[in-house]
């Protein structure tokens, strides 16, 4: 895990020496082009696994039940804390 | 949208390349190196920005309050899935939902802890159920951003990525929420990313 975070903080560096170079505004696009091969590498490794694919549908219904209470709760409280310990701090900020 | 539709185009298209061809080894290295080249880019992105030593100056330790409502929201209601599903425990799926989007090592965790208590089968099953369950909060929390910043606030796709708050859906968050919460969102990951290890392993054992 840190090593990801120091790439990312040599990477912050690079940016910052080399931020009069315009061109490196393109990186956005670079960057979804990056996050696209990485889901294309992860829908490869799902594909290819047989007993994964052969019982996908029940296995991706109960997987979504998961992830969609999973998901709502974390939004929920989320959504409480910046109302409760952040929106005073904002004030009109938003 | 646009994007998003990239990103689950390329998802689908990757299972289709993995069924019809498959037998690719390596294709978990390659997705490690493009994990390194996306954090470049992003750190790039970041240190060629206007505002850095804003983002810099932004930072609370109040925010650390952020991830702690990540997990305790995401396993109280992970636990609600268990009134559902007749198959798995409140344990078990605790165990899935503390995932908060690793699928990798999440399901690598949970098939290997369970085998002992489940069998290899079942725990093979509770393995992929992990691995598909943090894959869709992943890709929901990519496409849900937009709406999500709209109707909860913008530390709602925060904690909605999970452990990808670091990576992948921070592009996704900074253009919903702003640049303002570069420094939040990567703590947050971080601190969920040090959770899973924890918190996955614990509720197995239970």
């Amino acid at each position: 895990m840190f090593s990801i975070i120091f790439t990312a903080i040599f990477g912050t560096a690079v940016g910052y020496l080399l931020r009069r170079f315009r061109g490196l505004q393109r990186i956005n696009i670079s960057i979804t082009l990056t996050i696209c091969l990485m889901l294309f590498f992860l829908g490869v490794s799902v594909g290819e696994n047989r007993l994964l694919m052969k019982n996908f549908l029940s296995f991706g219904l109960q997987a979504a039940l998961i992830a969609g209470l999973g998901l709502a709760g974390s939004v929920l409280a989320a959504w409480a804390l910046e109302r409760w310990f952040f929106r005073k701090e904002d004030g009109n900020a938003e | 949208m646009r994007n998003s539709l990239f990103v689950v185009g390329a998802f689908v298209l990757g299972c289709l390349f993995g069924w019809l061809v498959g037998g690719w080894e390596r294709v978990h290295d390659w997705t490690l190196y493009l994990l390194y080249a996306l954090m470049f880019q992003i750190g790039v992105s970041v240190g060629c920005s206007d505002n850095l030593g804003e983002i810099i100056r932004t930072f609370r330790p109040k925010m650390l309050l952020i991830p702690l409502a990540t997990v305790g929201g995401t396993l109280l209601f992970s636990a609600l899935a268990a009134l559902c599903l007749a198959k798995w425990r409140v344990t078990e799926c605790l165990a899935v939902g503390s995932g908060m989007g690793y699928y990798s090592l999440s399901s690598i965790i949970i098939t290997q802890l369970k085998s002992a208590s489940l069998g290899t089968q079942v725990a093979a099953e509770l393995g992929t159920i992990a691995l598909l369950s943090n894959v869709f909060r992943e890709l929901s929390a990519l496409l849900l951003a937009p709406w999500i910043r709209r109707h909860f606030g913008r530390l709602a796709p925060i904690s909605a990525a999970g452990v990808a708050s670091v990576d992948v859906v921070l592009p996704t968050i900074i253009r919903v929420s702003g640049k303002q919460m570069i420094s939040i969102s990567l703590f947050h990951g971080m601190l969920i990313d040090m959770s899973v290890p924890v918190l996955v392993p614990f509720f197995c054992s239970l």
